[in-house]
């Protein structure tokens, strides 16, 4: 759960702050990849802190 | 309580699966061809409407079928029940049963199979047209339908407390200390429905202590088994497709999770109807034990 | 503050160059384009990105390092993109961005196969 919770923060700040380096018309380019790290990066914690009940 | 459970989770979990890769993958299409966004877009919401709408559909068809089923059970047995209650003449006064409440009962069910459910679609429909189409929004009308069937609902619910505090001096057994906590915990978490879930299942559990005088109270048990399990199923369904929501609305669009979430609000309202339903079973169903037992213990 | 003062003599060298023969103005441009482009990737951008990881170490798998490597190749390949698209050829500019995208997409693969196996286990299941 912590660990989740560290990652979700981590991926934010990063991704904020590169997004703060892109400028204005590639930041919307870039958005795409960024949520891509959030979901998988969420979806993979999701089933690691829930999967021993779910497999 | 497992088994309920497995079988709700077996029956969506493959969707919202097929709504997170679809998810991914107009992501990707997204970072490649961010021109085309508005086209990905489009065939995403194609995609999860699709995927997404079917097991709320069942939902609304299960809870419509059973309205039936309860519906015509009460049309085939009022006449066999009315002509019994005037030949058992004054034995009934010693209940708080009244036929009136019976006939009472059957019309909400009545009304929740012609007025209630097809409302409730209709709300569903306006939401997903000022989802897919937000510069056409039909969302003010969704909520009134929603927030107008809960008002019915639970006006019905009160009149149906009236009738059983006037009928008689039974009250329900958990009433007291023990049982306020939870009523307030369930009123504060349920969105939308909790305070009239509390309210139903107080009515509900007054009027089966009551009987149990009368009719064992595993009866009681089956009976509200079989009454509930349909609304704790779309209950169940109404907090998945919202828990979907809130855990990929951080990578999903924002019109998917809506969707979500509105699909899980007009289930919860559906819930709601279905208590109603439930509850006059209930109501139907014990009246009718009681009359057998009384019958069979004149003679 | 050097990269400023960098700046300024390429902005005079070129605008010499432009003064003194105007066909050969566009290879020279390109020229200087590149290798101020290595310069500032060698001394700030690749030094900057090496600290940027180390701050975000603690992440656990490979997110941090996905992420920035991503970043940077995306705003270089957009730089040469555009580059190109300036002296005039932009439709090839936008094939080779759409290579380069397709090449960090490329990079998430692994990812991604990743997070497809465990959704479609929970489906076939």
């Amino acid at each position: 759960m912590f660990e989740f919770l560290t990652g979700v923060l981590l991926i934010t700040v990063l991704s904020s702050i590169l997004l703060l380096l892109l400028p204005d018309a590639q930041e919307e380019e870039f958005l795409p990849l960024v949520k891509i790290a959030m979901g998988i990066w969420i979806i993979h914690s999701i089933t690691r802190i829930f999967g021993h009940s779910l497999f | 309580m497992m088994p309920i459970l497995e079988s709700v989770i077996g029956t969506v979990l493959s969707s919202f699966i097929i709504v997170i890769i679809s998810t991914f993958m107009a992501l990707v299409l997204d970072f490649l061809f961010p021109s085309f966004s508005r086209w990905t877009r489009t065939f995403l919401f194609f995609i999860v409407l699709t995927v997404v709408l079917y097991p709320a559909y069942e939902h609304l068809q299960m809870i419509r079928s059973i309205t039936q089923t309860v519906a015509t059970m009460f049309i085939s047995i009022y006449p066999l029940l009315t002509g019994a209650i005037l030949a058992s003449g004054g034995s009934f006064s010693m209940l708080n049963f009244q036929p009136a409440m019976l006939l009472f009962a059957n019309g909400a069910v009545i009304l929740a199979d012609k007025v209630l459910i097809p409302l409730l679609s209709a709300a569903m429909l306006f939401d997903i047209v000022s989802r897919f189409h937000p510069q056409v929004p039909f969302t003010k009308m969704a909520d009134l339908l929603r927030t107008s069937l809960i008002a019915l609902v639970s006006a019905s619910v009160a009149a149906y407390s009236i009738f059983i505090t006037a009928g008689g001096t039974i009250s329900w057994a958990m009433t007291g200390v023990t049982s306020e906590p939870i009523k307030e915990l369930i009123r504060q978490n349920i969105p939308l429905i909790g305070s009239f879930m509390t309210d139903s299942l107080g009515a509900i559990g007054r009027y089966s202590s009551g009987a149990s005088v009368f009719i064992g109270a595993w009866l009681i048990i089956t009976i509200w088994s079989v009454a509930l399990v349909p609304t704790l199923k779309t209950l169940l369904t109404g907090f998945l497709y919202r828990w979907t929501a809130a855990l990929i609305e951080p990578f999903a669009d924002e019109d998917i999770t809506g969707i979500l979430d509105d699909i899980g609000k007009t289930l919860f309202v559906l819930c709601a109807v279905s208590f109603l339903v439930a509850f006059a079973f209930i109501y139907t169903a014990l009246f009718t034990v009681i009359l057998v037992k009384l019958i069979t213990a004149v003679k | 503050m050097v990269t400023l003062f960098h700046l300024v003599a390429i902005y005079l060298l070129l605008l010499i160059v432009s003064f003194a023969s105007k066909s050969l103005q566009p290879i020279i441009y390109a020229a200087i384009f590149f290798f101020f482009l290595s310069y500032v990737g060698m001394t700030i951008i690749i030094p900057f990105g090496k600290t940027f990881l180390d701050l975000f170490d603690s992440l656990p798998g490979s997110y941090a390092k996905l992420l920035i490597g991503s970043v940077f190749l995306f705003y270089f390949s957009e730089l040469i993109a555009k580059h190109v698209a300036e002296a005039g050829y932009e439709s090839i500019a936008m094939i080779a961005h759409v290579a380069i995208k397709i090449a960090i997409l490329s990079l998430w693969l692994p990812q991604l196969s990743m997070l497809l196996d465990t959704l479609s286990k929970f489906i076939i299941k």
